[in-house]
């Protein structure tokens, strides 16, 4: 780029490579540096008054950067919250009114551990957003706990009444297959060995001696014994207030104390007892007092749901022993 | 010393006079604002590193905070998202126990507003459609404002036809405005005692104990029942409506009318209990026409849309377990 320079020496008559050198390179490099600091003066004072300092842009980015992970953490826990609510209203307006429970009191539902917070307030004082977003998910563990523990006790609830369900008397005792009649009357009649009228307190199943009778209800056999009047009877405890006896047995197969299924064998249909022919005397009481039973089995079912049920109560009561 | 500088010229094999070219000045000039670019640059980074203004004070200082909470946010709401998935499980757990079937699927509002805005985001090439569409509806929306007005001219209801149509049960008879309190339909449902199928005759609303039970329509008491017995229908009303309309409210907790009381359409008769055969408080309700107990969900159709009634006859028809 450079070219070499010649002056032209008049002694010599000659043209001679000239270099700056001395006071002139001196003088050259001064100005060159001087104007080189006067425009830097002039650029660096630009920069500092019109835009913020490198340091800060690169701050001000990282801030961006984790303000929107932070907002994306703040939109989670809303969703949660969210999430939450529903089911703290199912949990209060579903599930609590159809198991027949008093909603949780405000004082419950807003209580919860709380004062053990994992962070240091102090520090955050000046910054809302994470003093807010610490708050909210300081509410929102408390309201969870709540909620778990309300579960769990819905939980309980619903398993108590699932057994209460279970053990109610709500089947026929013999399949209407082998029913040669079901005898409605319950209430006075005439009895048909003594020849007076005296209360009948259950119904009578007309069926073939040997036809199997089945417990109605989850429960607990009570007694099973040869009484004169009853013949082989069984009663059976079913918790809830509930009794179903089972009289006029030809034999039975259960042992006081043992537990059964709905849909387990009791026994057989005889005509033990005070009876004229071979059928099933059924009773149901209520806080020992006598209900009708024919409230307590559904007369319509047909012969292959009612063989399912029974299916049901054994397979249960295999899976039990 | 002469001043006098003077370039060889190859070319021309002479020593020319050396002039100031516009080239020279430009390589001067980069080369001055080269180097200042760099003292400019040294010197900003330098001032930067060793000057804190306020502001990148306060954000170093939150975007340290910003660091550090971040986990400790995280690893709680981690922990509480995992608790309500197993919640969320848990719930449909207690309703699959109760109802022997999967909850409703509720459509969340927030998906069909995501979708809408989706929608809007590139919506510029449909701006044209949506004008389309506005303008459809509008001339849909007249036309049949004008139907309206003739079907309303020419419908002359007579006493006798008014007297019949008011005999139709067509109310619910709770207040259900989410229409998710039927909970079990008219036909084969699965009995919550022996859990065996039977046939429903009704249809099942759960509401809490002491909600208001409304005749469905104008009609008489004829029959009042109450036991204590906890099977059957319980305490329950039968309200007859005429024109072979009887309507049947069961498992009530208290009963406000008398035998032979008249009572007009949305008359409170009763509050919901769970009296007789009942495993939760709920209304069973039963239109009997002609003696024979019908699906009520149909008749149900006063004060909702068809797209209501569509959801509620749903809701109906899901074969799951009946409160009984």
């Amino acid at each position: 780029m450079i070219r070499l320079k010649y002056t032209y020496d008049p002694k010599t008559c000659k043209y001679e490579p000239w270099y700056l050198s001395g006071r002139g390179l001196r003088y050259q490099i001064a100005i060159f540096i001087a104007l080189s600091l006067l425009i830097s003066c002039g650029l660096f004072y630009a920069f500092v008054t019109n835009f913020d300092s490198l340091n800060e842009q690169l701050l001000q980015v990282e801030n961006l950067t984790l303000k929107t992970k932070w907002q994306i953490l703040e939109d989670r826990i809303h969703q949660a919250f969210s999430e939450l609510n529903t089911l703290v209203e199912k949990d209060d307006n579903t599930y609590r009114a159809i198991l027949d429970t008093e909603p949780l009191s405000a004082e419950i539902r807003e209580g919860g551990a709380g004062g053990s917070e994992k962070f240091d307030a102090g520090e955050i004082r000046n910054f809302p957003t994470l003093l807010y977003d610490h708050t909210i998910l300081e509410k929102l563990k408390n309201k969870l706990e709540v909620e778990v523990q309300s579960f769990e006790q819905l939980d309980d609830i619903l398993n108590e009444r699932v057994h209460m369900w279970a053990s109610r008397p709500a089947i026929q005792p013999i399949s209407n297959k082998q029913l040669d009649q079901l005898y409605m009357s319950y209430g006075s009649r005439l009895h048909p060995i003594h020849k007076f009228v005296r209360d009948h307190n259950g119904l009578d199943f007309k069926a073939s001696k040997g036809t199997p009778v089945y417990a109605t209800g989850d429960g607990k056999v009570g007694m099973a014994y040869f009484s004169a009047t009853y013949g082989n009877v069984v009663y059976i405890y079913h918790g809830h207030g509930y009794e179903t006896r089972y009289a006029h047995l030809w034999k039975f197969v259960v042992k006081p104390g043992e537990t059964v299924k709905r849909g387990n064998i009791i026994g057989y249909v005889g005509s033990t007892g005070t009876s004229v022919s071979s059928h099933l005397h059924y009773e149901v009481l209520f806080h020992d007092r006598h209900v009708n039973p024919i409230n307590f089995f559904q007369r319509d079912l047909s012969n292959k749901e009612y063989e399912h049920l029974i299916e049901i109560g054994n397979s249960q009561s295999k899976a039990l022993d | 010393m002469s001043d006098i500088k003077y370039h060889y010229n190859p070319k021309t094999f002479r020593y020319e006079r050396a002039r100031i070219t516009i080239r020279d000045i430009l390589w001067y000039l980069s080369c001055l604002l080269f180097s200042s670019l760099i003292i400019s640059g040294v010197a900003i980074v330098t001032y930067d590193y060793w000057t804190e203004t306020e502001n990148e004070r306060l954000l170093m200082i939150e975007n340290k905070l910003l660091k550090k909470h971040r986990p400790i946010l995280e690893e709680d709401l981690n922990k509480v998202e995992a608790t309500l998935v197993n919640l969320k499980e848990a719930d449909r757990d207690l309703y699959l126990r109760i109802f022997n079937t999967d909850p409703p699927k509720s459509s969340p509002p927030s998906n069909t507003i995501s979708r809408e805005q989706a929608l809007l985001a590139d919506a510029s090439g449909f701006e044209g459609l949506l004008d389309l569409l506005k303008t459809k509806s509008e001339l849909l929306k007249a036309k049949s404002s004008r139907t309206n007005e003739v079907f309303g001219n020419t419908i002359h209801i007579s006493e006798e036809q008014l007297e019949i149509l008011q005999s139709i049960p067509s109310l619910q008879p709770v207040n259900n405005p989410q229409l998710d309190l039927l909970v079990s339909g008219y036909g084969k449902r699965i009995n919550p005692f022996h859990k065996g199928n039977y046939q429903h005759p009704g249809a099942d609303f759960a509401a809490a104990r002491g909600t208001e039970v409304f005749a469905t329509a104008t009609g008489r008491v004829i029959n009042i029942n109450r036991t204590s017995l906890q099977a059957g229908y319980g305490n329950y009303i039968d309200l007859d409506h005429g024109h072979g309309f009887v309507t049947r409210y069961a498992h009530l907790e208290d009963i406000n009318v008398h035998r032979g009381q008249k009572v007009d359409k949305g008359f409170v008769i009763g509050t919901v209990g769970n009296s007789g055969g009942s495993i939760a408080p709920h209304l069973h309700y039963e239109i009997i026409r002609a003696g024979e107990q019908v699906n009520p969900a149909p008749y149900m159709m006063e004060g909702l849309t068809s797209e209501q009634h569509n959801t509620l006859l749903k809701l109906s028809a899901k074969q799951n377990q009946s409160l009984d």
